[in-house]
């Protein structure tokens, strides 16, 4: 095991090498690498967040067709650092009647809620926190989080429009979670583990976007819808209340819920590349020729990991910063009547042909999958298109008022 | 070394050589070596030695210091950040223009009764997760199962349906 | 005293602490978010004992879904989420008394389980719990009439849930 090889093995064994000249326990030994482990990998989260927060601003002003931050350091890429020091000294308001325990904890458990996703993200086959065998519920288990960080935020705060934009937020991000959930069954069973680790390692043939392509749209749209952003922002409407459940925040505690958002955003990218597109592997095989065994060294793997997540955050800011808002009511028909049944048709669909395409040979099988997916898109638009004759046939046909007019003629 | 995970194989969940290749369980498969040998630190061991796992700790202390984290600029903030209150800058927030009637709000039930469909559907997926890991091993009967399953619930949504509780009047 | 053992008090006096906190709280909103924290504790014992589907699964439908149910139902019922009034009744020493003597009796109960002070036989090495959990619900020789039973029941909860429902708009 050389540094190349296993960098954050070789690098802790060398520590724990010192520690126990040190004399010291080794429990306490352990835990104190689990801290510094744990340190290393949460300041990288934050200085990716510090930089996402330049690519967004840059990413929207070319969106609507400006140039963005670039006056303060070359390229505006020092802008960040200027926010986070204009958020660190605002005046931290508190709103009168608002319940102080509860208003302070809610900014902090929605970092939180968000943090704690780091520890079973995995940057490359030998960079990451743990391998939890439950991993994908844990991702669903920390969005838990979040959602009751945001009733926290909107009832604490004592105002009705942060009332009003959390319960909606919460409505919205509670029912998407069911297609997202239904859909997190689907690379469970193409890779037969919930372990995250073991999902991406079980991509090394084919990534799982191309078996199922569907997952991968309803996945995308669900993780939007969760994430609270456009078009599934009206909670936050900025045209509408205001700025939703923090209104009525100040300061850096708006900090964390804003950039808090953004490494969301972006680790739901991560997410995406982990659970669809190959995560830090993924090239087809392609690492086990000698001439591309260079693309097993952990730092490439990271690097990769990393513009795959890139990949996906910059869909979700496309799709941002294109598509109008939706309607609360249109919001939740089209998750409870459409989302809800299809993934359920896509479960079903992959869980019978997994089964049954199995023993053919694998060009076949992924033939297969694909096609199945294809055959369902389709025959959902064909219906949708039908509803939607159906619909405008039915606003077309003579109402019964124009028969009273001619008859009052 | 990492360990290749085909998708016909049963993942290891306790196996020594995953350990190894892991961020910090490989330290601790060496501390454990290490302190053996010496076998003066019976205690060491029976300490190391409780079937606590590692993964666990790892995530409590990654909660501990992510709740740390958030808050530190917090503090920072709290000391650097001019602080004077007045009754207008802490008057609640309306467009602008003075509050009108009390900060509470007529709740619809229909928030109540998106939440009651998202439990069932809910308590449904998580049901399915230890069944969607045994397809690979078990006969076709099984999926069989798993579709009467989800066909139960599905009747459920469509009575839903029917009966207008997914409509946002 | 292993660490286990330090960490096991910790979580129940975690558990147990956020319950009385629960039902003596005034501020009904704070009730349910000292549920929560119990509801967590709950979790971080299922974590201890290497349940680790129990253990999100926990994190996932209690705090993610009946707290936020608990929550909604709290904001629409209550004009006033404040309660006002005794916070203890008249003669609350029997009750009070009739507890501490149940208390004792499944103490002294518990204590004289043959076995009480055994620990745990470890988990075999290479068994994966959620797989051989899976393994046991859709077996036709284990657990597979409950797992299709219990869908009837959710399906019955949801008719439930929506019949109240109905009743209430009109």
């Amino acid at each position: 095991m050389t540094f190349w090889n296993n960098p954050i093995n070789f690098i802790s064994t060398w520590l724990t090498g010192v520690l126990t000249g040190w004399r010291l326990p080794a429990a306490l030994s352990t835990i104190l690498l689990y801290v510094v482990g744990i340190t290393v990998l949460i300041i990288f989260a934050m200085t990716l967040d510090i930089g996402l927060v330049w690519i967004e601003r840059k990413v929207v002003a070319r969106f609507q067709d400006r140039l963005g931050p670039n006056r303060i350091g070359p390229f505006g890429l020092i802008q960040p650092v200027a926010d986070i020091i204009k958020m660190v000294i605002k005046e931290d308001i508190t709103p009168d009647g608002a319940d102080k325990i509860i208003y302070n904890i809610a900014p902090v458990l929605a970092a939180t809620s968000v943090i704690v996703l780091w520890a079973i993200l995995p940057l490359a086959s030998t960079i990451y926190g743990v391998d939890l065998n439950v991993g994908l519920l844990y991702i669903v288990a920390a969005g838990a989080l979040g959602t009751l960080a945001i009733i926290m935020a909107g009832w604490s705060s004592n105002n009705k429009y942060a009332l009003l934009g959390a319960f909606r937020m919460v409505s919205n991000m509670i029912s998407y979670e069911i297609p997202m959930v239904i859909i997190l069954l689907v690379p469970t069973i193409l890779a037969n583990t919930m372990s995250v680790r073991g999902i991406t390692q079980a991509q090394t043939g084919m990534w799982f976007a191309i078996l199922s392509p569907l997952a991968l749209l309803i996945f995308l749209i669900s993780a939007i819808a969760e994430l609270g952003r456009s078009p599934f922002d009206l909670n936050e409407a900025e045209s509408e209340i205001v700025a939703g459940f923090h209104i009525e925040y100040t300061g850096m505690k708006f900090g964390w819920f804003y950039a808090g958002e953004l490494l969301h955003a972006f680790t739901f990218g991560g997410f995406m590349a982990i659970l669809f597109f190959g995560g830090y592997g993924g090239f087809f095989g392609l690492e086990k020729l000698a001439f591309f065994s260079w693309l097993n060294i952990p730092f490439v793997q990271a690097l990769v990991f990393i513009a795959k997540a890139m990949f996906g955050y910059w869909v979700i800011m496309w799709i941002k910063y294109s598509v109008p808002r939706i309607r609360i009511d249109h919001m939740l028909a089209f998750n409870w009547k459409f989302l809800v049944p299809l993934s359920l048709v896509v479960l079903v669909n992959t869980a019978v042909l997994n089964k049954v395409l199995i023993f053919l040979p694998s060009w076949l099988y992924v033939l297969g999958m694909f096609g199945s997916n294809l055959v369902i898109g389709f025959v959902t638009v064909e219906i949708l298109r039908a509803y939607g004759r159906k619909q405008r046939k039915a606003e077309q046909k003579p109402g019964p008022q124009t028969q009273t007019q001619e008859q009052a003629l | 070394m990492s360990v290749e995970h085909g998708p016909g194989r049963l993942r290891n969940y306790n196996d020594n050589n995953s350990k190894s290749s892991g961020l910090i369980t490989g330290a601790f498969n060496i501390l454990y070596g290490k302190i053996c040998a010496s076998c003066s630190c019976k205690t060491t061991l029976w300490f190391l030695g409780a079937p606590m796992q590692n993964e666990w700790l790892y995530i409590g202390l990654f909660l501990v210091i992510g709740i740390i984290v958030p808050v530190v600029p917090l503090v920072f903030a709290r000391l650097v950040a001019p602080r004077k209150p007045n009754p207008i800058k802490q008057s609640t927030y309306e467009c602008g223009i003075e509050t009108v009637g009390d900060s509470w709000v007529q709740f619809k039930a229909q928030y109540y009764i998106f939440a009651l469909v998202f439990l069932v559907f809910d308590v449904e997926s998580v049901f399915l997760f230890p069944w969607a890991l045994t397809l690979k091993q078990l006969p076709l009967f099984v999926v069989l199962e798993g579709v009467l399953f989800i066909g139960i619930l599905v009747t459920g949504l469509v009575y839903a349906w029917r009966k207008g509780m997914l409509e946002w009047v | 005293m292993t660490a286990e053992q330090i960490i096991f008090l910790l979580t129940g006096a975690l558990v147990l602490g956020s319950a009385i906190m629960v039902v003596t709280v005034r501020n009904l909103l704070h009730a349910a978010l000292w549920l929560v924290a119990s509801l967590f504790g709950v979790a971080v014992l299922y974590a201890i004992l290497q349940a680790n589907f129990l253990a999100v699964v926990q994190v996932v439908v209690y705090i993610g879904a009946i707290a936020i149910l608990f929550i909604f139902a709290v904001m629409l019922t209550r004009r006033e989420l404040m309660e006002k009034g005794r916070q203890t009744r008249p003669n609350w020493w029997i009750p009070a008394l009739l507890g501490l003597l149940l208390l004792t009796g499944l103490v002294l109960l518990i204590l004289n389980i043959p076995g009480i002070n055994r620990t745990a036989a470890a988990l075999p090495v290479g068994l994966d719990t959620v797989q051989a959990l899976g393994t046991a619900l859709v077996s036709p020789d284990a657990y597979v009439l409950p797992f299709e039973v219990a869908s009837v029941l959710m399906l019955a909860a949801l008719v439930g849930a929506v019949y109240v429902a109905t009743v209430d708009k009109k």
